[in-house]
């Protein structure tokens, strides 16, 4: 087969793609598989083209991985949105820096451990609003219990790093202590925006991240 | 009641139960959940309950206790009020109790540590904060 146009040119697209993920994500050794991996696919696509130094010999056989060559393009591009994503989220003012910490207690033991205690915070938050705009309908108004309630939403959502939600529940707090009701009921509408917002955001987020999530765990285990 | 072993799945469970045990105590759950990671991600074998009453149960049972970490405010129980039965018992006072708040009130703060809290963390609690408490208290 003749020399295409373009060969080696995707061969290098290919090399900084798979480089990109690994300098992401991977060790040394994984980087050193990964591009033996990449090595074998080149040769599979380009068998007249593709010329491996002795130093990249290759032992894999072509039938032990089953990783096509767009899957690994599609993977780093769903690495890229994930990126995007979430640095939005930041920009937008949606998380603080109290979700990167949570993100780095992930490790192989929790690596859904983020996932899981937003999980706690989106079952458990729809409860105590729905408590609020109880309470906020009884009368005579029961401001001690108002504040107890969003107490406790203002602490779990500052624990997932949910500052909007956190600083809407200040504002629902300080008419609360002004014993304004008018004002509770605006910042509460205001919260609930801002939990479905959020619900969504982080919902969308973690629904990319387990799209990656088994092309992590199926590198992880041929160690 | 949650139990996090601190070594991530491995290890034998001999080897867990030699980790310094951490009772955290918090009625909500997603505190409960971050701070059990928290710990857990240092090597601490973790059981988190969800009042002051359950503690005071836990620590009834089982003595292999090496610190109390406790949100302050809880219903039915606060965690000075836990705080204050654990200091007042021949049997417990010894072991190291850790209050937690989201809010900064110093009057507070003074209040237990006069009562004989090991530290006050202010949430939301970072892993550097449990780092540096637990590295002080119990090594």
């Amino acid at each position: 087969m003749p020399d295409t146009p373009g060969a080696p040119l995707l061969r290098r697209r290919l090399v900084t793609d798979m480089v990109d993920w690994n300098m992401v994500l991977l060790t040394r050794r994984e980087l050193s598989i990964r591009i033996k991996i990449l090595h074998v696919i080149n040769n599979i696509l380009f068998p007249s083209i593709y010329m491996p130094s002795s130093s990249l010999h290759v032992s894999l056989q072509p039938s032990q991985f089953s990783l096509p060559a767009c899957t690994i393009m599609d993977y780093s591009t769903l690495r890229r949105q994930i990126t995007f994503m979430k640095k939005s989220f930041f920009d937008q003012g949606y998380l603080d820096e109290q979700f990167n910490q949570l993100e780095e207690l992930q490790d192989e033991s929790s690596p859904n451990f983020v996932e899981e205690v937003v999980a706690l915070f989106l079952k458990d938050s729809p409860r105590l609003l729905t408590n609020i705009e109880h309470t906020i309908g009884k009368y005579p108004q029961d401001f001690h219990r108002l504040d107890s309630l969003v107490h406790q939403l203002k602490g779990s959502g500052s624990s997932i790093g949910a500052v909007r939600m956190k600083n809407e529940c200040s504002v629902f707090k300080a008419h609360c202590n002004d014993k304004n009701l008018e004002g509770c009921r605006r910042s509460l509408q205001r919260m609930k925006r801002e939990h479905a917002t959020l619900k969504q955001k982080l919902e969308s987020y973690f629904q990319l991240l387990r799209q990656v999530a088994p092309r992590e765990h199926a590198v992880n285990s041929r160690k | 009641m949650m139990s996090c072993k601190g070594l991530g799945g491995e290890g034998s469970a001999a080897a867990a139960a030699a980790l310094p045990h951490v009772l955290a105590v918090d009625d909500s759950s997603v505190d409960r959940a971050v701070i059990s990671g928290i710990l857990r991600s240092s090597k601490f074998r973790v059981t988190a309950v969800d009042s002051g009453k359950r503690a005071l149960e836990l620590l009834g049972s089982e003595a292999n206790v090496s610190m109390i970490i406790t949100d302050y405010w809880m219903p039915e129980m606060t965690g000075y009020e836990l705080l204050k039965k654990v200091k007042g018992s021949s049997k417990l006072k010894g072991i190291p109790v850790v209050i937690m708040s989201s809010e900064n009130v110093p009057t507070r703060i003074t209040r237990c540590l006069e009562e004989g809290a090991e530290d006050f963390l202010l949430k939301p609690v970072q892993p550097s904060d449990v780092s540096r408490l637990c590295n002080r208290v119990l090594r």
